[in-house]
């Protein structure tokens, strides 16, 4: 056996010799926790709760309902109505609002960022409360700009809420009937693809982390991380071949079967009724 | 016994076949029958085409040339769809070798639900059948676990639960004591046990204690993918040279009390050899 190998390594010292590695893990680590969120989000599935005691399908038309509702909704007052709703579902459902927020930010932000033009007056022209290098932000632009965020914040609060109560296996579920077998299969099939994809991802940073005893530059990182790709994705459409073959062999044929939904209830029906109404309300007003 | 006859309890039975990827060879020329409850071992080296025989066992992939039968019909791949597809999901059932593969429900209880529910058992079958197995193994603690956050050992429980959930005649298990920890795999080969007789065995491995303990036959795979050898186990395991050859087993040197001496040895050699 050669020298070298029997020599010890575990020493202090040594500078940045535990520094971890930027780039590739935190970029690793986004995508992952937003596919978690996405796929794997259901935190409050198992708690006592309005929604959790719905039906998967009576939950997810309900949830649509008042996606739209918001969507529709043209008046502050209306507007103010379908938050006050989805802050009363969440407390209902065991979600805490500022859970609810922080699921929401995301597309708070974004949406500020996008349509920032809308708050000035070369967009919409008005009164000026604000003027800053030669640009001036107008009453009219703010209501405006404000209005489409808090209603694309419902939308997303809303969707976030049925995400957070309702189980993969659930939403398939009650995504039965509503859309076609098909379109359900190819979903899941997606979400399964791109796990395997992440962790065949993760499993390779890993591996080079392991590997690495210098700290590389972000450079280094990026290089390493073009050249993985093919290999990444080369390994996923294999490993993916198996997952596949391994469906087949459980007598998977093409579509899925799962537990038939439950019968409907009053609370179901309640429901329905209360967020087509709601939808109603706010299309008229 | 004429070639084309069929033994009474026959299940499979395969004739020249082989397979490739592309152009290289998987799996070469293989012919042999397989009765009910036997438990049968397919031993040989990395590479040399146990998961690829298995798959055309299971009837994922067909064969390049030559034919299988089961129950004496003719396995044609595509035909599956229909009412054979069916019945032969039934009855066999294979665990991968990375259960990570294999496992994708929500839920462990999603995971064993799963199969039967592909088979039309109504829901309540289903969920009875799913607790009196989960209590059965023993894991009913995992029951509401994600499985892909299980233990490597747990996931392999859990891949072959959910594969007995439909209750197969046929189990093909794909080198099943990697990554077991000990008491695992006693699990594994308490339950084996336990299913002798009522189940056909046909399990992957280069473990040869496994052979030992498990398989009353043993097929060995050569290195150039064809079959090197099918008997006994017993008979098998005391044929060194043939280990050897299939690289299997390999010379090893050896120190005992001062004393070198070559001897060979498998990855779990019994030591048996050491005589
Ligand atoms: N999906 C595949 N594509 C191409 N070649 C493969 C594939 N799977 C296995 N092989 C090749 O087929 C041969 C047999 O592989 P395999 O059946 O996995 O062997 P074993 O399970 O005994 O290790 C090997 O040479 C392997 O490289
Ligand atoms: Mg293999």
């Amino acid at each position: 056996m050669p020298v070298w190998l029997k020599e010890a390594k575990a020493r202090r010292g040594g500078e940045g010799a535990f520094k971890s590695e930027a780039f590739v893990e935190k970029t690793l680590d986004n995508i992952s926790s937003f596919m978690k969120v996405v796929f794997d989000g259901a935190e409050y599935a198992g708690k006592n709760g309005l929604l959790q005691s719905l039906e998967p399908k009576v939950r997810i038309i309900g949830i649509f309902f008042l996606v739209f509702a918001a969507a529709l909704a043209g008046k502050a007052l209306s507007l103010l109505a379908v938050i006050f709703f989805a802050i009363v579902l969440a407390l209902l459902s065991g979600v805490e609002v500022l859970k609810l927020l922080k699921r929401v930010m995301p597309a708070l932000i974004f949406t500020s960022i996008i349509i920032s033009p809308v708050f000035f007056s070369f967009v919409t022209p008005g009164s000026a409360v604000l003027k800053a290098w030669g640009m001036a932000v107008t009453k009219e632009g703010l209501e405006t700009g404000v209005f489409i965020i808090a209603r694309v914040g419902v939308m997303a609060g809303f969707t976030a809420l049925l995400l957070l109560t309702t189980g993969q296996s659930d939403l398939l579920k009650g995504m039965r009937g509503l859309v076609p077998a098909v379109f359900i299969t190819a979903l899941f099939m997606t979400f399964r693809y791109t796990l395997i994809l992440l962790r065949t991802a993760e499993d390779s940073a890993l591996a080079r982390k392991s590997r690495t005893i210098t700290g590389t530059n972000l450079r280094d990182s990026q290089g390493w991380f073009a050249t993985r790709v093919g290999f990444i994705l080369k390994k996923t459409v294999s490993t993916a071949d198996e997952v596949t073959l391994a469906m087949v062999s459980r007598g998977f044929t093409g579509r899925m079967n799962s537990f038939e939904g439950r019968r409907l209830h009053g609370k179901d029906f309640m429901f329905i009724g209360l967020t087509s109404f709601a939808l109603i309300l706010s299309a008229g007003l | 016994m004429t070639p084309g006859a069929r033994l009474k309890d026959e299940i499979y039975r395969l004739e020249g076949v082989s397979f490739f990827y592309g152009s290289s060879p998987a799996v070469k020329n293989m012919s042999f029958r397989v009765e009910r409850g036997e438990r049968i071992a397919i031993i040989g080296a990395n590479g040399s085409g146990k998961s690829t025989l298995l798959k055309i066992l299971d009837c994922l992939i067909p064969p390049s040339a030559g034919i299988i039968s089961f129950l004496g019909e003719r396995l044609a791949g595509d035909d599956l769809k229909g009412g054979l597809g069916r019945r032969f999901r039934e009855s066999v059932s294979f665990v991968f070798a990375e259960p990570d593969v294999q496992l994708f429900s929500p839920t462990v209880f999603d995971e064993l639900a799963f199969g039967p529910l592909q088979l039309g058992l109504s829901g309540d079958e289903v969920k009875t059948r799913v607790e009196e197995l989960l209590d059965f193994l023993g894991i009913s603690g995992l029951k509401d676990r994600p499985p892909y956050a299980l233990s490597s050992g747990e996931k392999k429980k859990v891949a072959i639960a959910s594969v007995l959930a439909v209750n197969p005649d046929v189990l093909l298990l794909d080198e099943p004591t990697n990554g077991l920890d000990p008491r695992s795999q006693v699990w594994l080969y308490e339950l084996i046990e336990g299913l002798k007789n009522l189940k056909t065995f046909i399990i992957a491995t280069h473990d040869l204690s496994m052979v030992e303990d498990l398989a009353e036959r043993a097929i060995v795979l050569d290195e150039g993918h064809g079959m090197a050898a099918d008997g006994p186990s017993r008979e098998i395991l005391r044929n060194k040279d043939l280990l050897l050859r299939a690289n299997i087993i390999h010379e090893h040197a050896h120190r005992h009390g001062g004393v070198i001496h070559i001897h060979s040895h498998g990855p779990f050699s019994t030591h048996d050899e050491h005589e």
